[in-house]
């Protein structure tokens, strides 16, 4: 047999793979320009100022090439966009929210300076939604029961084959079809949630119009609070969300706003499972304080942090 | 930092990642990768499967190391580095040239004796197609994005998946394979389009 005589070439094509993996992201793209093209942007074009390539190539004294091609590769990866009118803007690192909401922000808030806007995490604000991983775990559970339980493996290759004898590695390549069909449902209905979800339940900060958020499913901002209201903010992560944090993509917790103090009968608006929920938590205390000057002074960190995995290390 | 235009080192230049504060301490990511090696490792004892003497069980054990880490290791490991990234992609690439090979060895063990059946061979290419395509894209969610290289990406994944869905589900359903196979087709590559940010 082949496969008996051969079958040690599996583990060093795997150590081959491992090795080509590693060594195919070695190698640093270099983009000159592209720091001070960063610099010149987090210094004098924050907050919704636009500016031209023409200003970046006469603010960093770089070749117009250089500041073209630095500009192009901050566009492709969403650090900055580039307008109808032609002019580029830096996109801001904390605004979570879709171009299309981005645009129904700016318009209902008069075009102020947004310094914050997030979704509520869909899943944990319902948490019926989360029986969509069911599918992709009853897979798992299915696939595991019909391969080491005799009776359900019989069960089942009768059910594909008709009564003839079990081949465990047939069944074994038609469960892992299975686990698939599992992953790839969970995937595609996540998907559907996630965008039927988004376009709902958002909160955005604006530096002098205060909180607005959705109240409603199809609701237009309606809820309000001005930053001056703001008497108490307060952030609270669960232990629950503690643990998920660890390992979601986006990491969420709970802001707790009080408008008038509880003793004189103030309600405390609640807005649960919201991403990045510490820097939520700044960004509503700076508002309040009317101080967004570490915003300001640590604006580059923010937008490296917004690019950091927005920049592969290699192109394919 | 301020003045080196390498890309990588400029994600350096933090003074302190956000995301940070939510995540478990490097040495505990790496803690928890190492029990649920060990755990594989025990679940493979437990089952026989580390005796590599009997044909196959080499090949099993190589194929569950690999696709385990590869799903585990993006979940679990939160640290951003360049050095973290380079190891998440030498699994990835571990698991889909170990799970390449195999296919090649039961295509040519095959044309000797009978072990499986061709359509289950389509199936396999399946899987690997499938599961390898989502995981590429949990892996490196910036490098696809809503272009024509994406699109054009996922048309030519899906027209494999599709074939080698259908090469199986025709003979096990005749009739009915090809409409579950665009059913399922659909799926994927709904699946696989990029996800818009947060």
């Amino acid at each position: 047999m082949v496969f008996a005589e051969w079958e040690w070439l599996i583990p060093v094509l795997a150590l081959i793979g491992f090795i080509i993996g590693f060594l195919i992201t070695v190698k640093q793209r270099k983009i000159p320009g592209i720091s001070d093209v960063i610099d010149t942007i987090v210094m004098k074009y924050l907050d919704e100022r636009g500016f031209r390539l023409n200003d970046l190539v006469k603010e960093t004294g770089l070749p117009d090439p250089v500041v073209k091609r630095a500009v192009k590769e901050l566009e492709r990866n969403d650090i900055v966009f580039r307008k109808k009118s032609g002019w580029f803007q830096l996109n801001d690192p904390l605004i979570f929210l879709s171009e299309k909401d981005m645009i129904r922000a700016s318009r209902l808030t008069k075009d102020d300076n947004l310094v914050y806007g997030g979704y509520q995490n869909p899943f944990f604000s319902h948490v019926e939604l989360i029986t969509v991983y069911g599918i992709f775990l009853g897979a798992i559970i299915f696939a595991a029961i019909c391969f080491f339980v005799e009776p359900a493996k019989i069960w089942l290759w009768q059910l594909l084959h008709g009564p003839t004898a079990v081949n465990d590695l047939e069944l074994g390549i038609f469960l892992l079809f299975i686990i698939m069909l599992g992953m790839m449902t969970t995937d595609a209905i996540e998907n559907l949630i996630s965008i039927w979800s988004r376009e709902r339940y958002s909160v955005v900060i604006g530096e002098r119009s205060g909180i607005a958020f959705d109240t409603s499913y199809s609701d237009e901002y309606s809820g309000r609070i001005g930053r001056g209201r703001i008497r108490k903010v307060d952030l609270q992560i669960s232990g629950i969300q503690k643990f998920m944090n660890y390992f979601l993509r986006v990491p969420i917790g709970d802001i707790y706003i009080c408008c008038v103090p509880k003793e004189q009968g103030g309600p405390t608006i609640a807005f649960k499972n919201m991403p990045f929920p510490r820097e939520m938590f700044f960004i509503i205390r700076s508002i309040q304080l009317k101080s967004l000057g570490w915003r300001k002074r640590h604006a580059r960190t923010l937008m490296l942090w917004r690019a950091r995995g927005a920049i592969p290390s290699i192109r394919f | 930092m301020v003045g080196d235009d390498n890309v990588e080192a400029l994600d350096d230049a933090m003074i302190e990642d956000m995301g940070k504060g939510y995540r478990f301490r490097p040495m505990m990511q790496a803690v928890l990768i190492g029990i649920i090696i060990l755990v594989t490792a025990f679940t493979l004892f437990l089952t026989d499967m580390l005796d590599f003497t009997v044909v196959g069980h080499l090949t099993i054990t190589t194929l569950t190391f690999c696709w385990i880490l590869a799903f585990v290791f993006p979940l679990i490991v939160k640290t951003k580095s360049h050095r973290v990234h380079q190891v998440s992609m030498g699994i990835y690439w571990a698991s889909i040239l170990s799970l390449i090979g195999s296919i090649i060895l039961l295509i040519v063990d095959q044309s000797q004796t009978t072990t499986i059946l061709p359509t289950s061979i389509a199936l396999l290419i399946a899987f690997l197609v499938g599961v390898g395509s989502q995981l590429f894209q949990h892996l490196n969610p910036e490098l696809v994005k809503r272009n024509a290289l994406t699109y054009l990406s996922v048309f030519s994944c899906s027209v494999v998946f599709f074939i080698c869905v259908w090469i199986y589900m025709e003979t096990l359903i005749p009739g009915w394979g090809i409409w579950l196979t665009i059913v399922f087709t659909a799926l994927f590559a709904y699946a696989l389009l990029p996800e818009k940010t947060i």
